[in-house]
């Protein structure tokens, strides 16, 4: 669905965006890199284990968690 | 999500199967339903919200009675309500159904017009919008009184988890909590009692903050829920007449009407006197009026008084000489005559008495007027009366009404529900500032142990793996933080300018927002930067302009596809009564932008909130209407009939002797 709204805001957005990226081409090192990458990882896992209704416990999370960054190498 | 339909099978005041289609079109996506109070809007709106949540608007009453009455009446046992929508490209119809008190919720995917079955429907429904996040997007603005801006920490989160930080605020806690093993594992590994007693206390805390944080959330709720029944209440109640002020007027002209009607007795009184006395002098009046009358004649016809005395008459006898020279001899006819003449000879005591009644007649006729004066005036005085009373019985009568129509019990039933949730704010606020402040002791208190873990590891000896693992959580909690802050600074920038962006262009006066970054209060300053109230009518815009903002923003990102570290929330803004709520000057500005910045916006409205300038900024936007239609099985008597004239066609909104009571919806043309 096309996009409505003020221009100005879109602006803003687009600014935040590039500065974003900007921020990430420039500043983040190579472990950087993959820190994000790996933090992007375990926030698929997080939204997955947290679906309503998906009847994982606090404790089990954790524990996916755990498991998840101990898999990684960083 | 962006509706397309939604059906109802008597739900609430609608009867038998009622269907709206909505606006979808980019360029006019606005749908507006048209109506009274009483006449569904509400009832639409918790449709929505029902079938989506399972839940209702904390407005809405009578949770229990979702069945339309006549339906239930006539057996009816079961009442459902569909919603057909797009998530991204793909088309879902969700119905929830209650049927003998149970309530079933399905989903199905609509392909090619065949409808394929979801399973775990609830879950996948809370993925499209979050059950939390539902009161921002399907906004009951009728209540908007009662939103605060203020910054709790229900505030806080849930303005997060419009902007989609919600995931990554539980990613942290799962970090922290995945370091609290590691750090236990390494515990137990060097078997260092101080250590272990640091770890111990830091588990202790963490053992019960998650109960202190979910009851102060709970707090929160509580203190919300209760605020926004307290503004209800409070509206109610000054929507009443005041019964106390009705009451004293009435004691007031009841007496004037007594002391009237006091003063028209004793005019009565005297009319009834008057009357009587009046009477004979009438009488008399009338008799002397005939003997007037020949008085008059004989004077006229200079019979009375007699032309002659009876002392010229006495001389002639005595002379035996008639006036005229003639002799009148002794015993003589002419001497008879002559003393037949002393009989109506005039005497000065006859004389005198002609005189006497004659003024006695005047006397009678003069009274007798007097009397007729003092009747009529006392008369006038007793319709003067008369009048008086019949003012105030005729105020007493609109007093009567206007009491007839409070009822007694529900404005007692109200004040004493008022007191008691004034009470049990004071009661929430206090168990609410001791839980916050245990919080805040507690975060310190674990930072405080975790300073002190990480200088006394340090000198133990800890296996390599496990020191490899608690580094890598470390430094993912490092980075994960760090991003976060920057997201949420850079969000909070961006509402923060969109909304002095609407407050700039719309209010007249040179207001600004600011938005606290650490407690998400929003805060509206005048040019000096002095904080300007909530409820002025300039607050009411704010808070307007906020709820679009935060709705325009959460879709915005999707489109705009920020690197944001979740993902946003995208939903159509429906509200419920909104631009009534404004002051006149506001209305249409509000609308303008509400329609600019959503996606999709659904308004329900009353005539109240129908201004031309509202019409005139909605007007391009609007791609669906309808009139929500009030009718009523009973007879109309004097009951007016309301009307609402939309694009130069006037509506009715309420009809009388319906076949039942219930709400129909009618196309704008």
């Amino acid at each position: 669905m096309p996009r409505k709204g003020s221009k100005d805001l879109g602006s803003e957005l687009r600014d935040a965006a590039a500065e974003l990226q900007e921020e990430e081409q420039n500043s983040y090192v190579p472990g950087s890199r993959k820190l994000e990458v790996v933090a992007k990882k375990l926030l698929l896992l997080e939204r997955d284990l947290n679906i309503p209704g998906a009847g994982v416990s606090d404790s089990a999370r954790v524990q996916r968690i755990m498991e998840s960054i101990e898999n990684e190498d960083f | 999500m962006l509706l397309l339909q939604l059906e109802l099978s008597n739900f609430r005041s609608f009867y038998g199967v009622t269907t709206v289609e909505f606006a979808g079109d980019p360029q006019k996506a606005v749908t507006v339903f048209h109506g009274e109070n009483g006449a569904g809007k509400t009832n639409l709106l918790n449709a929505i919200y029902w079938c989506v949540t399972g839940e209702f608007t904390p407005r809405f009453q009578d949770t229990h009675l979702l069945i339309n009455k006549a339906a239930a009446a006539e057996g009816t046992r079961e009442t459902y309500v569909e919603l057909r929508f797009l998530e991204g490209d793909l088309e879902y119809r969700a119905r929830r159904t209650l049927a003998r008190g149970n309530s079933v919720f399905d989903l199905w995917q609509v392909r090619g017009g065949n409808s394929q079955s979801v399973n775990g429907g609830e879950r996948a429904m809370a993925r499209f919008i979050a059950p939390s996040l539902v009161r921002w997007f399907f906004f009951d603005a009728e209540a908007i009184g009662a939103l605060e801006l203020s910054g709790s920490e229900q505030f806080r989160q849930d303005l997060r988890k419009t902007l989609g930080f919600e995931l990554v605020d539980k990613l942290v806690r799962d970090l922290e909590a995945a370091r609290n093993r590691r750090q236990r594992e390494v515990s137990v590994q060097v078997n260092d009692k101080a250590l272990k007693e640091i770890q111990d206390a830091i588990d202790n805390i963490e053992a019960v903050l998650p109960d202190q944080r979910a009851a102060l959330l709970q707090f929160e709720q509580s203190i919300a829920s209760t605020k926004e029944r307290l503004v209800a209440v409070q509206k109610e109640l000054s929507n009443l007449p005041k019964s106390s002020k009705l009451q004293e007027r009435r004691a007031i002209i009841e007496k004037q009407r007594e002391v009237l009607e006091g003063q028209k007795r004793v005019l009565e009184r005297r009319a009834a006197q008057l009357c009587g006395e009046s009477a004979p002098a009438i009488f008399l009046k009338e008799m002397a009026s005939d003997f007037e009358k020949t008085l008059e004649i004989e004077e006229i016809q200079g019979k009375l008084p007699r032309p002659y005395s009876d002392q010229l008459v006495k001389e002639i006898l005595d002379s035996r000489k008639c006036i005229c020279g003639r002799e009148v001899p002794s015993g003589s006819v002419e001497e008879v005559k002559i003393k037949e003449l002393l009989t109506f000879a005039s005497t000065g005591v006859l004389n005198q008495r002609v005189k006497e009644v004659q003024l006695v007649l005047r006397d009678i006729d003069r009274i007798s007027g007097d009397f007729v004066q003092a009747l009529g005036e006392t008369r006038a005085s007793i319709a003067t009366c008369d009048q008086d009373v019949g003012d105030i019985e005729s105020e007493l009568e609109q007093i009567s009404i206007a009491l007839g129509a409070i009822d007694e019990d529900h404005i007692s039933k109200l004040e004493t529900e008022r007191e008691g949730l004034i009470a049990k704010l004071q009661e929430l606020s206090g168990q609410h500032a001791v839980i916050r402040n245990q919080i805040a002791r507690n975060e310190a208190q674990i930072k405080d142990y975790q300073l002190r873990y990480e200088k006394s590891v340090g000198k133990a000896k800890v296996g390599a793996k496990l020191q490899k693992e608690l580094g890598k959580i470390a430094r993912l909690m490092k980075f994960v933080e760090a991003r976060l802050t920057e997201h949420e600074s850079r969000a909070l920038r961006i509402l923060t300018f969109e909304l002095n962006q609407i407050l700039e262009k719309y209010l007249a006066k040179h207001f600004h927002a600011r938005i606290d970054s650490s407690t998400y209060a929003v805060n509206l300053l005048d040019v000096e930067g002095k904080s300007v109230g909530h409820s002025t009518g300039e607050g009411q815009v704010l808070k307007f302009a906020f709820i679009s903002s935060v709705v325009a923003l959460a879709a915005k990102k999707t489109v705009e596809k920020i690197d944001f570290l979740a993902e946003p929330t995208q939903a159509p803004l429906v509200l419920d009564a909104p631009l009534s709520a404004l002051d006149p000057e506001y209305q249409g500005s509000v609308a303008r932008n509400l329609a600019a910045q959503t996606n999709q916006l659904v308004l329900m409205l009353s005539s109240a909130g129908w201004s031309d300038s509202v019409s005139n900024a909605l007007k391009p936007h609007i791609g669906r209407e309808y009139v929500l239609i009030s009718k009523l099985s009973g007879p109309r008597n004097n009951k007016p009939i309301k009307k609402m004239k939309i694009w130069g066609r006037t509506y009715d909104l309420n009809e009388y002797s319906s076949q039942r009571d219930e709400s129909s919806v009618e196309k704008v043309q």
